[in-house]
C-alpha cells in the first residue's frame, strides 16, 4: 500500500493535485494583477492576457484612493481591538473570578447580546449613534465596533479564567496585588495565547466591517477599506485597471497580517481545543 | 525603555503593527483637521459637500474643474465631492438626511418608485425651498445678456427641472440635461451595412440579420444589439409612447392631457381596455420581435454588462442617455455614431396602421439636480455654489468637459452633442402597463414573454388576472400616497399663509413672493385634489364595471 501511495503516478497526481489547487488560489491575484496594468479599452478587448503599453499611473492613481481608506481601516481596526479587549478581559476576570450579586443574569443577558443578529439593532443603533453625535465619525464606529465584538472574547475569556488554577490568584494576593495587577501579571500572560487569537478575530471582523460603517460614515475620507471598495467597485463605468491595483494593495495588509501572526493564531485555537 | 525594545524587538509583528497604527492616527487626525475646514488658528474655511451619482469618467474631473474655480475667486471656501455609486444612491440620502449628517448639496432624483414618491416628502423635510431666489437674477450672469434677468427665466426649462409641481417650489439647481438615443459601431455598420446607418424600421431589422450572419461566417458572437433590463425599458418606452399615443382619448378621464397610473389602470382591471387590443398586442410583438436581437438572458444583465458587451465589439448597438456619451467614446477602439431608435414608418405592412410617431421631448427638463440641505451650515455659500455652476458661462465649460447638454439658454452645446438635441415634435406616453399593485406581476411575466416562454395571449391573461387580484391593494396604497401629500401641501400653504398674516418667524419660512406662492400650492392643492377624485371615480366606475369586487 505504501509503495502504491510514494509510488511516480501517485507522485505526479499529488502534486498535480496542489499545482491545480495552488492555482486555483492565485487566479484571483493573477486576473488582479493583469488587469491592475490596463485601461478601459485594453481590459475590455483582452481582458485576460497582458498587454502594453503597461499603465502604472493606474498603481499611484490607486494608492491615492485606497490609502486613506488603509490608514482609516487600520485606525478602526486596531483602536476596536484594544477596546473590545481591554473591556473584555477586566468584565471576563469579574466573572470569571468572582460571584457578585445578578452576576449569571448579567451572564445571560450578554449571551443574548451574542445570539443577536447584528442587522436587528441596526436602526436602534443608529438612532443611538445619532444621539450621541456619533455618525461620521471612526472614533464613535470604533467604539460601537468594540461594544458589538466584546461580548465574544467576554465569552470565550471567561471560561479561560474560570479554569485557571485559583493557587495563581492568591500567590498574587498574598504578594499584595490588586485587582488590576492580577490582571496584568496573572491573566494575561497565562491567555497570551487565546488573547492573541481573540485580537486577530476581532481585527479581521473590524477590518471587514461593512453595513456599519456604510450607513454611518459620511465622508470619502473617513471611510474604511471594505465601504471604500464597494463605493469605487459600484460605479457604474468602472475603472477596471485602478480598481484591481486598489483590490491588491488592500488585500496586502491581510496578507502581512497573517504571515506574521499565523502561529499566535494557531496556537490559541489549539490551546482552546485543549481546554475544551 | 532599553527593556521594551528589547522585548518588541521579539515581536516584529507587533512592532510593524504599532508603527501603521501611528501613521494612521496621524492620517485620521489630519483628515478630521481638513473636514473642520483647517488646523486651529489657521483661518477656517468654510466646507462645502456636494453628493452625487455620476461617477462615469470625465464627470468627477468636470465637476472638480468647477470647484477649482469657484475656490479660486472664493478662496474662504473648499467644495469636496461625496461619489456614491447608484445603486446604493437613494438608501445613503435616506439615511444622511434622517441621522442630520447630510452633506450640503445632494443630487436629486434617484431611487425608482419609490424615490418618485418620496423625494417630495424629502423635499419639504429636509431642504430648503429656493422660491425667494429663483426670481431674482443670478449675480454670476453679471456682463452677459442675463444680468438683469432672474435665475430661472434662464433656463431653457425655465428652471422646471428644479421646480416640485406637489409642492409648488422650487427645491433643486439643474445642471444638465438629457435624452436617449441609439449608440452604433460606426465602424461595423460601415462593414456590414453600409457607410450610412439604416433610414427605416424594415432596413434597420435587415441590418440586425445581416450582423447576425456576420458573426457567424466570421466565426465570432455577434449580439445586434447590447441589452439590459435597464437599457431595455428605454428602448421599450420609445415604442410604447409610438403606439399607444392614441389611447390619450380613451383613457385620459379628466381631460388634462395626461393618463395617470390609475386612469391607465383601471380599465386595464375592467377589461375596458383589454391587453390583446391589436395596437397593445403589435406594440409588445414589435419589442419581442427586436429583442431576438438582444443578448440572451438580458433582462438579466447589468447596465454595465451591456456596455462591456458594446465596447468589447460583439453587439454593434446600445440603446442609452447623452450621459454615456464621453465614457462610450473615451473608452471605445472605434467610433461612435448616435442616431435616433427606429419606428416603423406608417405604410409598415404589419405595425404601420398603428404607429402614431416618436415620443416627444418637448417637455424635457433639467437633471443633475443639486439640492440644499437644512442642516448646511453654509446653506448661503452653498446657494453661491449653485448660482456660479448655473451661470451662462460656467453652465457651458462644465458641460462642457462632461459632454451633456447644457441647461442655460444660450449656452453651446458640443459639436458631437448635436444628434441629442430635444425633438419638439412627437407625442407623450398615454398608457402604463404597470398599474399600482401590479408592477412585480408585470415586471415577471414580461421577460417569461420576451424570452419565448409564454406566448402573448398567456401574457396578457396572467397580466389582466393579477391586475384583478392585486389592484384593489395597490390602488388603495397608491391613493393614501398621494393623499399625503396632499396635507403636505397644505402644511406648506398654512406656512405661507403664516408668512403672509405676519406670524412671528414665519419670514424665515419659505418664500420671497409669499403671497403668489400661496395662490400657486392652493392653485396646486385644488388641482391634485381634483386629480384624487377623478382617480377614485375612475376606480369605483370600472370596479363596477367588472361587476365584482370591493373597493
Amino acid at each position: 500500500m505504501s509503495r502504491i501511495s510514494e509510488g511516480p503516478v501517485a507522485r505526479v497526481l499529488k502534486h498535480g493535485y496542489l499545482w491545480v489547487m495552488l492555482a486555483l488560489v492565485f487566479m484571483p491575484f493573477y486576473v488582479m494583477l493583469v488587469i491592475s496594468f490596463k485601461d478601459n479599452a485594453q481590459f475590455y478587448n483582452r481582458p485576460w492576457v497582458p498587454t502594453l503599453p503597461l499603465h502604472w499611473e493606474n498603481w499611484s492613481e490607486a494608492w491615492n484612493t485606497v490609502g486613506v481608506y488603509i490608514a482609516n481601516s487600520i485606525f478602526l481596526a486596531v483602536t476596536a481591538t484594544l477596546i473590545a479587549l481591554a473591556a473584555a478581559i477586566l468584565a471576563a476576570y469579574v466573572f470569571g473570578r468572582y460571584r457578585v450579586p445578578f452576576g449569571q443574569l448579567f451572564w445571560l443577558g450578554l449571551i443574548i447580546l451574542m445570539l443577536m443578529p447584528g442587522v436587528a439593532n441596526l436602526i436602534p443603533l443608529f438612532n443611538l449613534m445619532r444621539n450621541l453625535n456619533l455618525l461620521n465619525s471612526l472614533v464613535g464606529l470604533a467604539i460601537v465596533t468594540a461594544a458589538g465584538g466584546q461580548v465574544f472574547c467576554l465569552y470565550v475569556l471567561r471560561n479561560f479564567i474560570e479554569d485557571m488554577p485559583k493557587e495563581f490568584f492568591e500567590c498574587a494576593r498574598i504578594d499584595g496585588a490588586s485587582h488590576l495587577q492580577q490582571v496584568i501579571h496573572v491573566v494575561i500572560p497565562q491567555c497570551g495565547g487565546i488573547i492573541s487569537a481573540l485580537a486577530i478575530m476581532s481585527f479581521v471582523g473590524a477590518w471587514n466591517s461593512f453595513i456599519l460603517p456604510l450607513i454611518t460614515i459620511r465622508d470619502p475620507e473617513l471611510l474604511p477599506l471594505a465601504v471604500g471598495l464597494y463605493r469605487l467597485q459600484g460605479a457604474y463605468v468602472k475603472q477596471w485597471g485602478p480598481l484591481m491595483a486598489a483590490y491588491f494593495i488592500s488585500a496586502v495588509p491581510l496578507v502581512i497580517l497573517f504571515a506574521f501572526t499565523m502561529r499566535f493564531f494557531i496556537r490559541g485555537i489549539s490551546e482552546g481545543a485543549i481546554k475544551g | 525603555m532599553k527593556g521594551l525594545w528589547t522585548k518588541l524587538r521579539r515581536y516584529p509583528a507587533l512592532l510593524l503593527l504599532m508603527v501603521v497604527y501611528v501613521i494612521s492616527c496621524g492620517v485620521v487626525i489630519t483628515n478630521a483637521i481638513r473636514a473642520a475646514g483647517g488646523a486651529p488658528g489657521e483661518k477656517q474655511k468654510k466646507v462645502l459637500r456636494f453628493a452625487h451619482w455620476q461617477l462615469e469618467p470625465g464627470i468627477r474631473s468636470a465637476v472638480d474643474q468647477v470647484m477649482a474655480d469657484y475656490e479660486e475667486i472664493h478662496p474662504d471656501v473648499e467644495v469636496r465631492q461625496i461619489l456614491i455609486p447608484e445603486e446604493g444612491y437613494f438608501r445613503w440620502v435616506n439615511t444622511q438626511l434622517i441621522g442630520r449628517t447630510a452633506p450640503d448639496m445632494i443630487q436629486c432624483g434617484s431611487g425608482g418608485v419609490v424615490g418618485w414618491a418620496l423625494w417630495p416628502k424629502f423635499y419639504a423635510r429636509y431642504f430648503l425651498a429656493l422660491d425667494r431666489y429663483v426670481d431674482q437674477p443670478n449675480p454670476y450672469n453679471k456682463g452677459t445678456h442675463f444680468e438683469d434677468t432672474s435665475w430661472r427665466k434662464t433656463y431653457f426649462d425655465e428652471m422646471e427641472g428644479g421646480y416640485d409641481e406637489s409642492l409648488q417650489s422650487y427645491f433643486s439647481v439643474p445642471l444638465s440635461t438629457f435624452t436617449v438615443r441609439l449608440y452604433y459601431n460606426k465602424d461595423l455598420i460601415e462593414e456590414v451595412w453600409g457607410p450610412s446607418f439604416p433610414a427605416t424600421y424594415l432596413e434597420f431589422i435587415e441590418l440586425c440579420e445581416e450582423l447576425v450572419r456576420y458573426g457567424e461566417q466570421a466565426g465570432r458572437k455577434l449580439v445586434p444589439i447590447a441589452g439590459s433590463g435597464y437599457n431595455f425599458r428605454q428602448f421599450f418606452n420609445a415604442y410604447r409612447t409610438a403606439f399607444t399615443a392614441d389611447y390619450l382619448d380613451r383613457l385620459d378621464a379628466d381631460y388634462d392631457g395626461t393618463v395617470t397610473r390609475v386612469e391607465s389602470a383601471g380599465p386595464i382591471y375592467s377589461g375596458a381596455v383589454e391587453m390583446t387590443e391589436p395596437s397593445i398586442r403589435a406594440n409588445f410583438e414589435l419589442v419581442r420581435e427586436l429583442s431576438e436581437y438582444f443578448p440572451q438572458g438580458y433582462m438579466a444583465l447589468d447596465r454595465d454588462e451591456a456596455v462591456f458587451l458594446f465596447l468589447q465589439g460583439h453587439s454593434a448597438m446600445i440603446s442609452t442617455g447623452s450621459w454615456d456619451y464621453k465614457s462610450l467614446g473615451v473608452q471605445s477602439e472605434f467610433a461612435i455614431g448616435v442616431t435616433d431608435i427606429p419606428l416603423p414608418s406608417k405604410d409598415n405592412a404589419r405595425y404601420g396602421r398603428y404607429m402614431a410617431g416618436p415620443q416627444t421631448e418637448a417637455g424635457l427638463k433639467g437633471g443633475f439636480r443639486m439640492a440644499i440641505t437644512k442642516v448646511s451650515r453654509n446653506a448661503d455659500v452653498a446657494l453661491d455654489f449653485l448660482q456660479y455652476a448655473s451661470s451662462l458661462e460656467r453652465n457651458q465649460e462644465l458641460n462642457e468637459a462632461m459632454y451633456w447638454l447644457p441647461v442655460i439658454e444660450g449656452a453651446e452645446t458640443r459639436e458631437h452633442l448635436k444628434p441629442f438635441a430635444p425633438r419638439i415634435e412627437g407625442f407623450s406616453p398615454s398608457i402604463e402597463y404597470e398599474g399600482p399593485g401590479a408592477e412585480l406581476a408585470y415586471n415577471q411575466l414580461l421577460p417569461a414573454y420576451m424570452s419565448g416562454k409564454i406566448e402573448y395571449e398567456e401574457f396578457a391573461q396572467q397580466l389582466v388576472e393579477a391586475y384583478r387580484r392585486e389592484s384593489h391593494r395597490g390602488v388603495d396604497e397608491y391613493i393614501k400616497n398621494n393623499e399625503q401629500t396632499l396635507d403636505q401641501q397644505m402644511r406648506f400653504a398654512a406656512m405661507r399663509r403664516a408668512i403672509l398674516t405676519g406670524a412671528k418667524g414665519a419670514s424665515e419660512a419659505i418664500a420671497g413672493d409669499s403671497e403668489a406662492q400661496y395662490k400657486r400650492i392652493i392653485e396646486a392643492y385644488v388641482g391634485q385634489l381634483g386629480t384624487r377624485n377623478n382617480e377614485i371615480r375612475v376606480w369605483t366606475e370600472n370596479v363596477r364595471l367588472l361587476g365584482h369586487g370591493e373597493l
